[in-house]
């Protein structure tokens, strides 16, 4: 009753995301500080195989604007061709209300903009025990968090920028450092080994938990590339938990000519966890990677 | 004094912020169901007593299109039809101020 109170949820809010508020300038995680270029637009990550969705409101009267609306985001544990396998809906989704407002700025081009957001995250996924029966075990995560955050437009000569920065707590787990796994049944024909039955999961130390989450963005739209490629930075820190880490990264982003904050496509060069603290890979390289980001606005 | 009725729409290509509009002086409460694309205001009642005084700022990232026009709901006519990119007189912003027939 429980999952079907929870794919009823999702179905009923899909249609409303369609319209779409979300921001683009999205880290390898899908994950940004950056609220005020987002529009009609729906976002497509690599990083985490991930669509998010959203819908905002706005008005302003002697140029003070408020603003408020809902993000959605949806992935797949499996990847995105398994989200709907067998007719077993089981992605992993976040779902936020967000509200905020601008300050009156005196300076031409320059904008100040608070924020508040609050919301839940859910999933469900096999852990495979490490025991006798090595089983894959269906477990579920209900998470949430309220989040704080700042956004300022400005400009550095004639190139525009945008700064973001914001704080968040919340209950969160590590199924993203858990490693992928596969499970087969044998069968023995003669000389050949048949594998059926296939069934995913994730195999490591599973934690879930209390965390602090920092997040700084900063964007360049550098007049000397024509003013549509952005190109930004990003530090994403966790503090109070035993899976926290922090991340740092470069994106470049490639806007409509007539709109550059609206992003069609971009890459983004991550380093995962800098400082090691999750003693998972002591390689640096191989704690690097990059991914890509597309949008569509309309 | 003659009360005129206007419909005002300013449409960015992307993300136009803190828009502020003013008939005769007077502030018009501009709504988005967008984010802030599209900014509208569909029946504005203004006392014109005789050429119509308009002013427009937004705010953006440069180089995002903008249109803004102005029509006056009794003959349809746009009083103002202008159009414009963000940052064309001063970095992240743009600004109309113009006096026409009403």
């Amino acid at each position: 009753m429980k999952n079907f109170r929870s794919k009823l949820c999702l179905f009923l809010i899909l249609p409303v995301c369609c319209l779409s508020q979300t921001s683009t300038l999205q880290d390898k995680s899908g994950e940004s500080s950056i609220t005020v270029l987002g529009n009609k637009t729906l976002v497509l990550n690599s990083g985490d195989a991930s669509f998010s969705a959203g819908v905002a409101f706005a008005n302003a009267i002697g140029g003070k604007e408020s603003l408020w609306g809902i993000d959605l985001k949806l992935k797949s544990n499996e990847g995105v061709s398994k989200l709907f396998e067998g007719f077993n809906f089981k992605p992993k989704y976040a779902l936020s209300f967000f509200v905020g407002g601008y300050l009156t700025s005196h300076r031409p081009g320059v904008t100040h903009f608070f924020y508040g957001s609050a919301g839940i995250n859910q999933s469900n996924f096999k852990l495979y025990t490490d025991t006798l029966s090595a089983t894959l075990v269906k477990t579920d995560f209900l998470g949430g968090f309220i989040k704080g955050g700042y956004n300022r437009t400005a400009s550095w000569g004639t190139s525009s920028t945008v700064l973001g920065a914001s704080i968040e707590y919340g209950k969160y787990d590590n199924l993203t450092d858990l490693d992928d796994v596969d499970q087969y049944h044998t069968t023995t024909v003669g000389r050949n080994v048949v594998l059926s039955d296939k069934a995913s999961g994730f195999k490591g130390a599973y934690m879930k938990g209390g965390m602090m989450k920092v997040k700084f963005d900063f964007m360049v739209y550098p007049t000397f590339l024509g003013g549509t490629v952005g190109v930004g930075s990003f530090y994403r820190g966790g503090i109070g938990s035993s899976f926290a880490r922090q991340n740092i990264g470069i994106g470049l982003f490639a806007g409509n000519a007539k709109a550059p904050g609206n992003i069609i496509g971009g890459f983004v060069f991550q380093v995962n966890d800098v400082f090691n603290q999750l003693q998972k890979e002591a390689d640096f390289v191989k704690r690097t990677g990059i991914s890509f980001v597309a949008g569509y606005n309309f | 004094m003659a009360i005129q009725h206007y419909k005002i729409e300013l449409t960015g290509q992307g993300n136009l912020i803190q828009p502020e509009v003013k008939l005769e002086g007077n502030s018009i409460h501009l709504t988005s169901s967008n984010g802030g694309v599209k900014w509208t205001n569909n029946d504005v009642q203004v006392d014109v007593p005789g050429q119509l005084h308009v002013f427009m700022s937004c705010n953006g990232i440069n180089h995002t299109a903008w249109a803004f026009t102005v029509t006056n709901k009794s003959d349809s006519h746009k009083a103002v039809d202008e159009s414009g990119v963000i940052g064309d007189k001063s970095s992240g912003y743009s600004e109309i101020t113009k006096t026409v027939n009403p």
